[in-house]
């Protein structure tokens, strides 16, 4: 508990002296600032402390588009933008020489020699490196929790459930990062890298979502044209009374009236549907390997975007729109329903990628496999630590 | 008791090096023991091998009487390496405390002993001054209060005066001395032989990863040259009435009675012991010389 609180205490001596640290804390600070400038009452919303006044029909107290717009905000800007990404990458950069600095010769020299595991010491050191991350995260997640009791007059506790997602989503970068900065020692390598692998863990995300999106929307078409729903509904030129209803329906054709349509067109048709038919199996078949292959590959891998997921999940309902949509159909005068009936309507008919991946993934798998990830990343960062000369 | 003790131990480095070939050491506690070599000799991996900074190859070594890398042990040992890199961010002060932390000790004692340190060194006035502005000696000297911080038993020193002004090495040396009289065993690694020769009760010279000889600088010298002056003619025997000669004192006393019973006027009859650097430059001539 010592070394720990040692260690915490000099990696924020070490942050604080880092320009980058204040950085990100400046502008967290200023986004909480801007955040509690914005007030609501029961006639609209007020800016800059009260200052300014504008009366707004659903950006009022006590109205569920101010609710769902507020932690859209919160969830889609500040976390999914800011903490998740933003300040991710500046923690990442600013951090990136801590380990290196720390395993430089004549530094690591004086710790080793002291009565302490490498274990331990290496451990201290992560676990108090993290602090860049909390910090600013904790900073804005209190600070939206006061503007939410100032602007909509309740304590919105789940808004900290941001606090655990995003340290564990920067924490799986971070264990890359210092991974990299312990074998090569180098700040700009460590850096350099974790972006490299960042990029490859979302380009495997995106891979693994888009061949499972593909291999639903093919199924969706081999059944259309298992089924027959696939065949045109020509628009035909009438010539003489129009046919009986009867006859229309059976097939959607008028057999009788239509002049193009013959026995010939009818087995090409068939032909035709049975290439397409193939076609699709060997498309569909391709994408269910490519999703397997992408699936495999990303077992061991840290599961960011479905994190961050689950952070929204926990703060707004699953099926609110995101901040964007919400606003516009807000300031548009709609009431914040017909944004999340329409939001629903576009899910069902793109059979939402992000909801797909949902149903296949489980909290405990992408957690589990998350911290797993992280534990097997830094077992090699220790395992080369502990066994190295300095 | 032994502070220090090593038997045959061996270092190889990747690649092949090796940079100790059997090292037997023994350093007692309450003495400064100096070791002295050129660079590459082995010093820095022989120090690092003992703080379990680097891993030994094959061999056994003991500090304070407990084989090394015995945790508790390492809580009564001091330690400064050779070009140390405290955090810059750090001030004088908050260094002394962050290892007085990480050592173990309470509150109450690392704040006493700390300022304590800094007042021996001669800090105190500095002492809330970020490490960053420091000059080299005044980080040396930051560097030796955190040595010192836990009165340790044993304090090893990888060049402690290195780039410390002539002042400042003479302040380094009363403060080790200072230390010894308290206890403490000081092992002390250094290219600087004569401030090793006026500080050190033992010391050793290493070559090429091997201890070649250890002893008191007065063992180390061997028989001691003498010169001897006279007024008049070389008495038979002597080559010149201006010579020097080496031998034990009775052999001295000799060649003294001699000069005298054939009359002579002695003007100068001195012993010139053989100093520390003369040692070590014999015994890497030495060196030279065995190898083929």
């Amino acid at each position: 508990m010592n070394l720990l609180l040692a260690m915490l205490i000099d990696t924020w001596r070490e942050l604080t002296s880092r320009f980058l640290f204040w950085i990100v804390l400046v502008i967290s600070v200023f986004i909480v600032l801007l955040l509690t400038s914005v007030g609501f009452d029961e006639t609209g919303i007020s800016l800059w402390w009260g200052l300014s006044h504008s009366e707004h029909e659903l950006l009022r107290r006590g109205t569920r588009n101010l609710d769902v717009v507020y932690r859209a905000f919160f969830s889609d800007v500040l976390v999914g933008f800011w903490l998740t990404y933003a300040a991710t990458f500046l923690g990442l950069i600013s951090t990136a020489s801590v380990f290196p600095d720390f395993l430089s010769g004549g530094g690591v020299d004086m710790l080793l020699a002291k009565p302490r595991r490498r274990v331990s010491i290496f451990m201290a050191k992560f676990v108090a490196s993290l602090l860049f991350a909390a910090v600013p995260v904790t900073l804005v997640c209190l600070g939206v929790l006061l503007s939410m009791r100032m602007a909509l007059g309740v304590w919105e506790f789940e808004i900290l459930y941001a606090l655990p997602y995003v340290l564990l989503f920067y924490s799986s970068l971070f264990a890359v990062c210092v991974l990299v900065g312990t074998v090569t020692r180098s700040a700009l390598a460590s850096v350099l890298l974790t972006v490299v692998i960042w990029g490859l863990f979302l380009a495997a995300s995106t891979v693994e979502s888009t061949a499972g999106y593909a291999y639903d929307q093919i199924q969706k078409n081999i059944e259309a044209v298992q089924n027959g729903d696939d065949v045109p509904k020509r628009k035909r030129r009438r010539r003489g009374p129009p046919p009986k209803q009867a006859e229309v329906e059976k097939d959607g054709f008028d057999f009788a009236e239509d002049d193009d349509f013959n026995e010939k067109s009818l087995q090409e048709s068939a032909f035709t549907r049975a290439a397409r038919l193939a076609s699709l199996e060997e498309n569909a078949a391709d994408a269910a390997l490519t999703e397997r292959i992408a699936s495999a590959i990303r077992w061991p891998l840290p599961k960011g975007v479905e994190i961050i997921d689950l952070m929204r999940e926990r703060i707004i309902p699953e099926d609110a729109p995101n901040f964007f949509f919400a606003f516009g159909m807000t300031m548009g005068g709609q009431p914040i329903e017909l944004a999340e009936a329409v939001g629903s309507l576009a899910d069902q008919m793109t059979d939402n990628i992000l909801s797909a991946r949902k149903v296949r993934r489980s909290n405990r798998y992408v957690i589990g496999t998350t911290v797993l990830f992280q534990a097997i990343t830094l077992g090699f960062a220790i395992g080369w630590f502990s066994r190295r000369d300095y | 008791m032994t502070a220090i003790s090593t038997q045959g131990l061996k270092k190889r480095y990747r690649g092949g090096i090796h940079a100790l070939r059997g090292v037997d050491l023994q350093v007692d506690r309450g003495e400064i023991f100096g070791l002295i070599g050129p660079n590459g000799a082995g010093k820095s991996t022989l120090v690092k091998v003992l703080l379990t900074i680097v891993r030994r190859t094959s061999g056994s070594a003991s500090l304070l009487g407990q084989p090394v890398g015995h945790r508790p042990t390492l809580a009564k040992i001091g330690f400064l390496p050779e070009h140390h890199r405290m955090p810059r961010y750090l001030t004088g002060r908050q260094a002394v405390l962050y290892y007085a932390r990480l050592l173990g000790m309470t509150k109450r004692e690392r704040e006493r002993r700390t300022d304590e340190m800094i007042d021996i060194v001669g800090m105190a006035q500095a002492a809330h001054r970020k490490l960053g502005t420091y000059s080299k000696g005044m980080q040396q000297r930051i560097g030796l209060a955190q040595a010192f911080v836990n009165e340790p038993e044993l304090v090893v020193l990888d060049e402690p005066t290195d780039g410390v002004d002539p002042v400042g090495r003479v302040e380094i040396r009363e403060v080790l001395l200072q230390m010894r009289e308290r206890g403490a065993a000081i092992f002390l690694n250094s290219h600087l032989l004569s401030e090793l020769e006026s500080v050190c009760d033992r010391v050793a010279i290493m070559l090429e990863g091997t201890v070649r000889r250890q002893g008191t600088p007065a063992e180390l010298a061997g028989n001691p040259k003498w010169r001897l002056s006279y007024q008049g003619p070389p008495v038979e025997s002597h080559s010149s009435n201006d010579f020097t000669f080496e031998g034990d004192n009775q052999e001295a006393q000799r060649q003294l009675d001699l000069a005298r019973q054939q009359g002579r006027l002695i003007t100068h009859f001195a012993r010139e012991a053989m100093t520390l650097e003369e040692l070590f430059l014999a015994e890497i001539r030495d060196q030279q010389e065995d190898q083929p």
